[in-house]
């Protein structure tokens, strides 16, 4: 038992290590917009950023999908994989989000389909090479992480921490921050993941898909920016 | 329960109005000013001024085959204290080559304030619809931002039985800082607008919004492409009158190059 333990956690901290190459770093996802105005600038306006992305949209656009994703992963229904991809299709409405997202779904599963041989997996790559579905990163990472045998909270955290890893990280670069603020900033982080990720599971289903206008407006604002770093 | 129930149909080349169903506090009034427009456009009076405790509204558009139509609406939709909820549910459909435009009046919650609101719209292949929505934090000359107990307003999308497009507006004052990064930040009105139309270049389409919308000074906004052939768009501001005219102003010049295009297709048909 101890061992597949330690198989699973070694499994989720390869499919949620940033340096994965599916391209994670390349997207800020809204905030190289806000560091060009100025509105996140220093170590308080990051972690406000950062806190605010997790309990506001990664929350309800993204880890309510690999939440249903783990769970649809595990009852192996495709049926019900593909109508969630096109629901987190429909609700991203800035294009560089959406884009990002299909670009980081596609590079995890090509990574996965070369390393496992599940059907369902494997069907679901099929029908995103054939463009019958989009391909979503958190219904890929939730689908895959259900095959994978781990369990739920894990398999949020580390989806969670992944997004957070990656924040920080731009935010490093690109406010600039000293990697010392940066660490600070993510360690301090570890108990709202945790209670990002009890509410993930308990969270009330009319504020699926909530709206989150500031943001949204950043993301789209990020496509007509005079000099871009990030593909979003 | 109030109702209205809004049916087109065409009777040499324009969009009449074929069919429509209303009770109290609802009427429906025809405001197309040049009659030979092919597009109908319909003003929904209310004698009521909002939304009160346990109002329940039904709303039906059936835009046929063909037809063009834009619905207005008269004043804000006000929605008062309602302890127990008040709540709308729109249904429209919108045929082949049929064309919907509505942009109705920014909605005020005021406070103690609940509000459910649901858009459900289906589109037929070659359909355009125009859509926007505008939100209010409430009565914020009286002081009362965000003062609402709960706000919420989903509306999907789907076209040929597809599930294109969802947009969940749901505020909880109570559970959101709304100042705080990523939400209203310093604004105090948000609005979405978005534009499905295979009829024109999507390009031009966020080209015309994005030049009205720089015009305007203390909003922020962003535009992008849904699809090839759709865009949306999201305002936050400082003045619901303001964001409504230039919303306004977009969805006349949409409206304006559905009518010309349907003149040119009568015109062939003429010939």
């Amino acid at each position: 038992m101890a061992n597949n333990k330690q198989k699973i956690l070694l499994e989720l901290l390869h499919i949620s290590d940033p340096t994965l190459p599916i391209g994670g770093y390349s997207h800020s996802n809204g905030l190289e917009t806000y560091i060009q105005q100025n509105v996140v600038k220093d170590v308080d306006s990051t972690r406000e950023f950062v806190e605010n992305m997790l309990i506001y949209n990664y929350k309800y656009n993204d880890g309510i999908f690999v939440r249903d994703a783990f769970k649809y992963g595990l009852e192996n229904n495709l049926e019900a994989l593909l109508e969630l991809d096109n629901e987190a299709h429909a609700l991203k409405a800035p294009m560089e989000v959406r884009d990002g997202s299909l670009k980081l779904g596609t590079r995890l599963l090509k990574i996965y389909v070369r390393l496992h041989d599940y059907k369902l997996m494997h069907t679901f790559f099929e029908k995103v090479k054939n463009k019958e579905t989009p391909g979503h990163y958190a219904v890929v990472f939730g689908m895959i992480t259900a095959l994978l045998g781990a369990e739920i909270k894990p398999v949020l955290s580390a989806f969670y921490y992944n997004a957070a890893v990656n924040m920080v990280t731009n935010s490093v670069k690109m406010v600039p921050l000293g990697q010392m603020d940066g660490q600070e900033i993510l360690y301090k982080m570890h108990d709202l993941i945790s209670q990002v990720v009890d509410e993930t599971l308990t969270l009330d289903e009319a504020m699926r898909g909530l709206c989150n206008p500031a943001f949204d407006i950043r993301c789209m604002q990020h496509e007509i920016l005079y000099s871009r770093l990030y593909m979003s | 329960m109030g109702q209205y129930s809004v049916d087109t149909g065409l009777y040499r080349e324009l969009t009449i109005l074929k069919d429509t169903f209303f009770t109290p506090p609802f009427n429906v009034v025809e405001v197309r000013e040049d009659k030979s427009n092919p597009l109908l456009e319909v003003m929904i009076m209310s004698s009521s001024p909002g939304f009160f405790n346990h109002d329940d509204y039904k709303i039906d558009i059936n835009v046929k085959k063909e037809t063009l139509l834009n619905i207005q609406t008269q004043s804000y939709q006000r929605v008062y204290d309602t302890p127990d909820g008040a709540r709308q549910e729109m249904n429209v459909n919108i045929e082949e080559n049929a064309y919907f435009s509505h942009l109705p009046h920014p909605s005020v919650p005021h406070k103690g304030s609940i509000f459910e609101g649901k858009n459900k719209i289906n589109l037929a292949a070659n359909s355009v619809l125009i859509w926007g929505e505008i939100l209010a934090c409430g009565r914020k000359l009286n002081g009362e931002s965000f003062a609402f107990i709960k706000y919420s307003s989903l509306t999907e999308v789907y076209r040929e039985g597809k599930l294109f497009y969802k947009d969940n507006l749901y505020l909880k004052p109570s559970t959101v800082d709304f100042k705080s990064i990523g939400q209203y930040e310093e604004f105090t009105y948000q609005a979405n607008f978005v534009c499905i139309d295979p009829f024109h270049s999507v390009k031009d389409h966020m080209e015309l919004m994005t030049t009205v919308l720089a015009e305007e000074e203390d909003i922020i906004f962003g535009v992008s492409k849904l699809s090839e052939d759709a865009c949306a768009l999201r305002v936050l501001g400082n003045s619901g009158e303001q964001i409504f005219q230039a919303l306004r102003n977009i969805r006349k010049q949409l409206d304006k190059q559905a009518n010309a295009l349907r003149k040119k297709e009568i015109a062939v048909k003429l010939v």
